[in-house]
């Protein structure tokens, strides 16, 4: 039998090659065998339906969406659609109110947050609670990402407020929803959670898979604001590895997390490595928002990675990061609303936060690709506008 | 509106040029590359930028971390409101670096 490498599949096929790699691993692809690097029967289909590269075919059939006898919370979270083809997948969607969640989903990871807003505020008092959490948790991002700081409040108190009447009588596995969905708005904001709510860990195994990957991105997030980078990593590498289809936005979410544990052990090959996979996964279907959301953590690695190639992405992910970044704040602290970030440009943030880990202006300037000097006017820049004297204060601004 | 900034210190008198922050709504100095085009006070001690990368000769001015030159006890800043000023090492006089332009 004739074999190909996964580097060869990937260009037979379009995709990219850690992807192959993950399928061998899961054994989805048939006859698939390790031999210094994964190799492939060189008749193997396409495993996600998909035309060789270059051509841009529908797949020939989309998973089946959510069945409708168990309502999944977050179903676009959930679902294992095939790169490229989100919307056909959220369009397929029997249940009209799955549907409408998901489409609420993607205008939020594709960063339109106006339209998320709306399509997801005609489900927050609506009497199937995985509806009602979804719009709660979507409602309230959005919100948040356009300043309306009260509706994004109002939001997260109903889903503790769904937690709190919950009894004996919530199915299992709706409590399990109820709680991921309070814990993620509660890590991610970084609020605290109310006592009565139990640890994630306790409900992921009742999670369906793809909210269990993001179960563990949110442990993995929570990890890393912890400090404790090696056990995130961990956390994301042992979700890669058990994994048995690719659910594109927990994903997305889970390689971010590793680029910022890398970045803050001064591993950037890793990181790149990570930002770039997550990068592959959202930009076929434009879900795009996370990387915005996280721009001050990665360590300057979308300017590093993504400007110079795709400098309108790049553009569009800054001003999520900065209609975020404001909301995000207000939330903390409603009554300046200020922050350090306040005065900084992006790029000033990312150099300050690199500085502040301890990487000198050549190790800044060879990671962003920018001169020395260049760093020096970044730098400059920021101790003046937070008025500090020496980069090692930018510690404190910049990281606690 | 003022366009730059005058410090003279150390016998030496420099212009630093402003530039009005949009953002912060602040006047921010933009220093020139010291190290590219080195400036010398009359005794011949280089000026340079608080937050260039600390050289194998500082010392911290507190605790045990010196990263830059703003936060070496070598360092004497041009003023209490600015981020350059003179590196006091008798090893980075001019005298030292003869090759160096003055």
């Amino acid at each position: 039998m004739e074999y190909i490498t996964a580097q060869q599949a990937a260009q037979k096929w379009g995709i990219p090659e850690y992807l192959i790699q993950q399928y061998c691993i899961c054994g989805r692809i048939e006859g698939a065998k390790e031999a210094s690097g994964w190799v492939i029967p060189a008749d193997t289909p396409n495993p996600l339906g998909g035309q060789p590269s270059g051509e841009t075919a529908a797949p020939e059939k989309l998973p089946a969406p959510q069945a409708l006898s168990h309502l999944t919370p977050m179903p676009l979270m959930n679902a294992a659609f095939p790169l490229g083809h989100c919307m056909e997948y959220l369009e397929g969607i029997e249940d009209a109110r799955l549907r409408d969640i998901a489409r609420a989903e993607y205008y939020y990871f594709s960063g339109r947050a106006e339209e998320a807003a709306q399509a997801a505020e005609l489900y927050l008092t609506h009497q199937e609670l995985a509806l009602r959490l979804s719009a709660c948790l979507i409602y309230a991002y959005a919100n948040l990402s356009l300043g309306r700081i009260q509706q994004a409040r109002y939001a997260l108190a109903e889903v503790h407020n769904i937690l709190a009447a919950a009894d004996e009588k919530m199915p299992l596995q709706l409590r399990a929803s109820a709680v991921f969905i309070a814990t993620t708005a509660s890590v991610l904001l970084h609020l605290p959670l109310p006592e009565t709510i139990g640890p994630l860990q306790d409900y992921i195994r009742l999670l369906p898979p793809g909210l269990r990957m993001f179960a563990l991105y949110v442990q993995a997030h929570q990890t890393y604001l912890q400090g404790e980078y090696g056990k995130s990593i961990g956390i994301v590498e042992t979700a890669f590895a058990m994994q048995a289809e690719i659910f594109p936005i927990p994903a997305i979410y889970m390689h971010l997390v590793a680029v910022m544990d890398h970045m803050s052990l001064k591993q950037s090959e890793q990181a790149q490595s990570h930002l770039l996979k997550a990068w592959e996964l959202a930009r076929p279907d434009d879900l795009i928002e996370g990387f915005g959301e996280h721009h001050g953590l990665l360590g300057g690695m979308l300017e590093a990675v993504i400007k110079k190639d795709w400098p309108e992405d790049f553009r569009r992910i800054i001003a999520i990061t900065y209609r975020f970044s404001a909301g995000w704040r207000k939330i903390h602290n409603p009554y300046t609303g200020h922050d350090v970030a306040d005065n900084l440009t992006t790029t000033e943030f990312a150099t300050a936060m690199l500085a502040a880990r301890g990487c000198t202006n050549q190790e800044i300037a060879d990671h962003l690709g920018i001169s020395p000097n260049t760093v020096k006017q970044y730098i400059s820049v920021t101790l003046q506008k937070l008025n500090i004297k020496h980069r090692k204060d930018l510690k404190q601004y910049m990281l606690h | 509106m003022e366009e730059t900034r005058r410090y003279e210190f150390e016998g030496l008198i420099l212009e630093i040029p402003l530039r009005y922050d949009e953002l912060s709504h602040m006047y921010i100095e933009e220093y020139p590359d010291f190290i590219e085009n080195p400036v010398y006070t009359p005794e011949g001690c280089p000026v340079l930028f608080a937050g260039e990368d600390a050289c194998p000769h500082a010392q911290p001015a507190e605790g045990d971390d010196c990263p830059d030159c703003g936060s070496c006890r070598f360092f004497r800043p041009a003023g209490p409101h600015t981020w350059f000023g003179v590196c006091g090492h008798e090893k980075k006089r001019r005298s030292h670096c003869p090759d160096m332009p003055t």
